[in-house]
This record gives structure tokens, sequence and C-alpha cells, in this order.
């Protein structure tokens, strides 16, 4: 088994005790939310959509502390950046999870910070709770 | 008489691994040697199906098969071996009691007092019966201390409950419940209670009739045994009583188009080529658990509890979530601002396997006001080595989150 004590000082466990945007956003103008129901980790995206821009973004919720440092990191990333930006970066970062793609080569970057969380398959999903909200809060509803 | 747990352990080939402290004991337990030898003996000398077959191997096998039957039938202190009814797990064996027993005795505005504590599929099979008949499914509350709301069961039985469905030892919690006053008062109501006993068979002797339960509900694979095996024990009157649950084979005395007639007991319960192999080895999981003595386990497995207790309870922010006065050995907890899923994979880590998350229980969780616990469940083979890990194993969680 390897040991995730490395993962959890170097991504997570700074991330989690000092969530960045957690709270609110009564003007959101895109939201959704998501339940993993293996552990019921709740997380809620909001966005404040303008020109195909995501020019305020905000999580909520509660779960561990993988789910909660990977909403951090990704809306870190992502605010201030295009719709299309976003969706090709959850789908980057859930193929890096899913161990399909290295991903970014600059070890600080979030996807790749979060790229040891493939080597413990129970709690892939963990990682990617957040972007796959995100992915739903801003495609377009049938 | 002391046990040898280096012994014991050795009896478990799964075990050999040194670096592995398995305490998640009541998911699943591992297996000793002697049930292994049974399931892989049910196949290598009596591959045959049950009561089918004039053929000398069928007669082995029906006679294996039958035989495991009368070793639970003394294990759990039936009084017939008709009573003992094999499923495929408590799951299989709960919802048989359900789907035969609560849709006969069911009415529209008729109760069903199902304990807070109880694990999902002693929950969610009685909502459904009550949404097909139209009887509702109340709640007997638990307390701070995890233990059953003893007035609270007073009260609810002067509402007139048909069936009161609690567990005898609660997965999450480790709380052993008094079913045996539980029946009393619930008999006196004229109520009929059903018991999950997952968590208990393992653990402490258990007499139904003592008890004096109507039905009890359990698994081979929590007590030693295989998979996909389990027992449904049900009083002879409430049985006969009932109409079959599943149809097919071996279930059926004849059939036609016209009609059919149904099989004695237990068999009009056992549709179906069974688990064979893994009924037989339910047998050698009982002759195993005679041989080692269930209360000299009992206090290996208390004294293990009461360390890992003892020890977590002075880690600052850690609290332990269930403290009833009589407990089987669970201990479950909680750690401020520490989720337990990152304590499961971080103890992983260290090789000490913990079950973390609601543990099919969601509505005790919402009781305590938790998402989730930590739960650590012994057995009769951990040693207090493994105590001695899962503590400092904790302690490395929490200096990981300083
Ligand atoms: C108290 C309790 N009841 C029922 C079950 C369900 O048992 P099984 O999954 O073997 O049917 C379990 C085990 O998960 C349990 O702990």
């Amino acid at each position: 088994m390897s040991d995730p004590t490395e993962l959890y000082k170097q991504a997570i466990v700074e991330h989690s005790k000092h969530p960045r945007n957690k709270g609110p956003l009564p003007e959101a103008t895109a939201e959704a939310t998501t339940i993993n129901p293996l552990c019921g980790d709740k997380v809620t995206v909001r966005a404040v959509v303008e020109d195909g821009q995501l020019v305020t973004l905000r999580f909520e919720g509660r779960g561990c502390a993988i789910a909660m440092a990977s909403a951090s990191m990704m809306t870190e990333l992502l605010e201030g950046e295009s719709i299309e930006h976003a969706l090709t970066s959850a789908d980057r970062l859930e193929a890096v999870v899913a161990g399909e793609q290295d991903g970014p080569d600059d070890p600080d970057h979030p996807i790749a910070r979060l790229r040891g969380v493939r080597a413990f398959p129970a709690r892939r999903r963990c990682a990617t709770l957040a972007w796959e909200t995100l992915r739903q809060a801003v495609s377009p509803s049938d | 008489m002391a046990l040898d747990v280096h012994a014991l352990r050795a009896e478990f080939p799964s075990l050999a691994r040194e670096e592995l402290a398995y305490l998640d004991n009541a998911s699943t337990t591992h297996k000793p040697r002697a049930v292994l030898d049974a399931v892989r003996d049910a196949y290598e000398h009596r591959c045959a199906n049950v009561h089918r077959g004039v053929h000398t191997l069928s007669q082995a096998a029906t006679e294996a098969y039958e035989g495991a039957r009368d070793r639970v039938q003394r294990f759990i202190g039936a009084e017939r071996r008709e009573e003992v009814i094999l499923t495929s797990g408590t799951t299989a064996a709960l919802n048989l009691v359900a789907q035969s027993y609560g849709r006969m005795r069911l009415s529209p505005g008729d109760r069903v007092l199902v304990s807070e504590m109880e694990h999902h599929s002693n929950l969610v099979p009685w909502q459904l019966v009550a949404q097909a008949t139209g009887a509702r499914v109340d709640k007997l509350p638990v307390t701070d201390e995890g233990e059953l709301d003893m007035d609270a069961l007073d009260r609810a039985l002067e509402s007139g409950p048909a069936i009161v469905a609690v567990t005898h030892v609660s997965n999450s919690l480790g709380t052993i419940n008094d079913v045996a006053e539980v029946a009393r008062r619930a008999h006196a109501a004229n109520a009929v209670v059903v018991v999950d006993g997952a968590q208990a068979v393992a653990h402490r002797p258990v007499d139904v009739q003592a008890l004096g339960c109507d039905f009890y509900a359990f698994s081979a694979h929590k007590m030693y045994g295989p998979t996909g095996v389990g027992v449904l024990y049900g009083r002879m009157d409430l049985l006969e009583a009932m109409p079959p649950w599943q149809g097919g084979g071996d279930m059926i005395l004849s059939v036609s188009f016209d009609g059919t007639t149904f099989n004695a007991l237990p068999y009009k319960f056992e549709a179906g080529t069974p688990n064979i192999a893994g009924v037989i080895g339910l047998g050698a999981a009982v002759d195993w658990l005679d041989r080692v003595g269930l209360e000299a386990a009992a206090t290996h497995e208390a004294a293990l509890a009461r360390a890992a207790e003892e020890a977590l309870s002075t880690l600052p922010g850690l609290r332990i979530v269930g403290t009833a006065r009589d407990k089987a050995p669970v201990v479950s907890f909680v750690l401020d601002d520490i989720h337990p899923h990152d304590v499961g994979t971080l103890l992983d880590g260290r090789g000490v396997a913990v079950r973390t998350g609601h543990h099919c229980t969601q509505p005790v969780m919402d009781r305590f006001d938790i998402a989730a616990t930590t739960r650590v469940s012994f057995a009769v083979y951990n040693t207090a080595h493994e105590v001695e890990r899962l503590v400092d194993g904790v302690k490395h969680v929490q200096e990981t989150f300083a």
C-alpha cells in the first residue's frame, strides 16, 4: 500500500484547513450541488457568469479533506477563466485522477498536486466531486 | 481458559501478512483454514445439487448441507431444525420476513416500530412493505449513550405496533440491546419481534428461545464463515402461517398450471439451488467457533476494545460515539476537524484497516448529528499490538493535520 501522508501534507491539509473561495454567493447566476452517495459528502458550486467567463466562483459543502481541498484549489484555478477552459480543466483533472494521463508538468499546478489521489481508488471520487459539480453548474441545461 | 491468539491467528491464511492490522471485522471477518477447507472439500468431493439426486454424490452433498443446518440449530438454540431457513445473508433474511410475514400481517394504518440504530437492511425492507400495505414505520429512539430508549418503547407499544424490529448489536455504536426485555414487553403488547443478529453471533452465545424473539437473522461472513450465506430463524407457528416469498425449485411439492402445493418447512422458503458450499462452510464456522469458545473469544475481544477505548479517549479532540454500558467489541469515534475518510486513508497507509462512513446506519448518524465515524471492530484473532498500531496511527493522523 502506498503511504498517503505525503499527498496530504503537500496538497490536501493546507487547503482543507484554509479553504479559498468558500462561502455563499447570493448573486450567483449558475449553481449545482452534488452528493457523493458513498459517503454523503456534499459540494455546492456557485458562479457569476458573464460573457462566458466565470467572473466569481465559490463553493460550499461538507466532506473529507480531499473533497474540500480539491474544491478550494479548483476555485482558485478557475475563477476568472472561461467556461470552455473550466470544462477542459475538469476533464483533465478527472483523467489525471483516473490515471489516464499525467497532466501538468508544473508540480504546483492544482491538477498536478491532486495527481497522487490516483493511488487511492476509493478516494478518487472525493477529488473529482467539485469539478463534476462545476461542470453541472455551467453546462447548458436542456 | 485464556486464548492462544497467536496459535489461532496462524489458522488464518489471509492474516499471514504481518503488516496488516485488520480492524474491520464488523464488515466481515477473515476465514480460518477449517472453513476454507470445508468449502473446497464441498466442491472437490461433494459437487452435486442437494435434495435432487438419487445418486451418491447428491446424497453426500445433501447430508453435508443438512448437517450444517443442524449445527446452526444447535448454535442458536432453536427448538427445531425446520425453524432454520438458509438464505444468502442477513439482508435476504430480513427481506424474507418483511415480504412474507409483513405483507401477510400488515394492513393500512398498522405500525412497524423500528429502532433508530438499525442497519439499513432492517429499516428499508420495512419501508418497502409499509409502502405496499399502507402501514407506517415508527422510530424507536436511541439515547445519548446509544442505547434503546426503553421508556419510549413502552410509550410506542401503547399504540399497538404489529412488528418491532431491533438489532441485537449495533454495527455502528457497538451497543448490545437487551432484546429479551424488548421481546418481553413487545409480546405483552402482542407485537412480533424481529431481531437482526448480524453483529451478535460471532461475539456472544445466542439462544433464540431464551431471547424470546420471533425472528432472528444473521450472516455467515461476519462469524468466520463464507460470504453469500445467512440464516433466518423463525418461530415454527409463524413460519407455517407465512406464504412463500420466492417461488422456484425445492420450495414446491407439486406443480401444475392449475396450481402448486408448497413444500414443508424449511424448504418452503428455500427456492432454487442454494449456496451449497457456502452453507457447508457456515457449518464449519460453527464448529470452529465451538472449538474456540465464544465466552473466551468475548473476553479477549472485550479486553482489546477496552484498551482501544481507553487509549483513544486520551487523544485531544477525539470523541467516542456510542457509550452504552453493554457493548460489543466495536469502537466508533470522531475527531475534531478531521473527516473519517481521511482517517481511514491515512491509517490504511500504515497497514491499519478500519471502516469509515455511515456504516449503512444513516438515521443513527443523524441522531448524533454526524455524517460518519471511524469504526474499529475486533475479532478473536486481533492482538494488543494491533491496538497500539491503531492508536499510533490515529496520533499520526492528528500530526498530519496539525
Ligand atoms: C447490524 C447489521 N445488519 C445487517 C447487515 C447486513 O448483512 P449482510 O450484508 O451480510 O446481508 C450488517 C452488515 O453489514 C449489519 O452489521
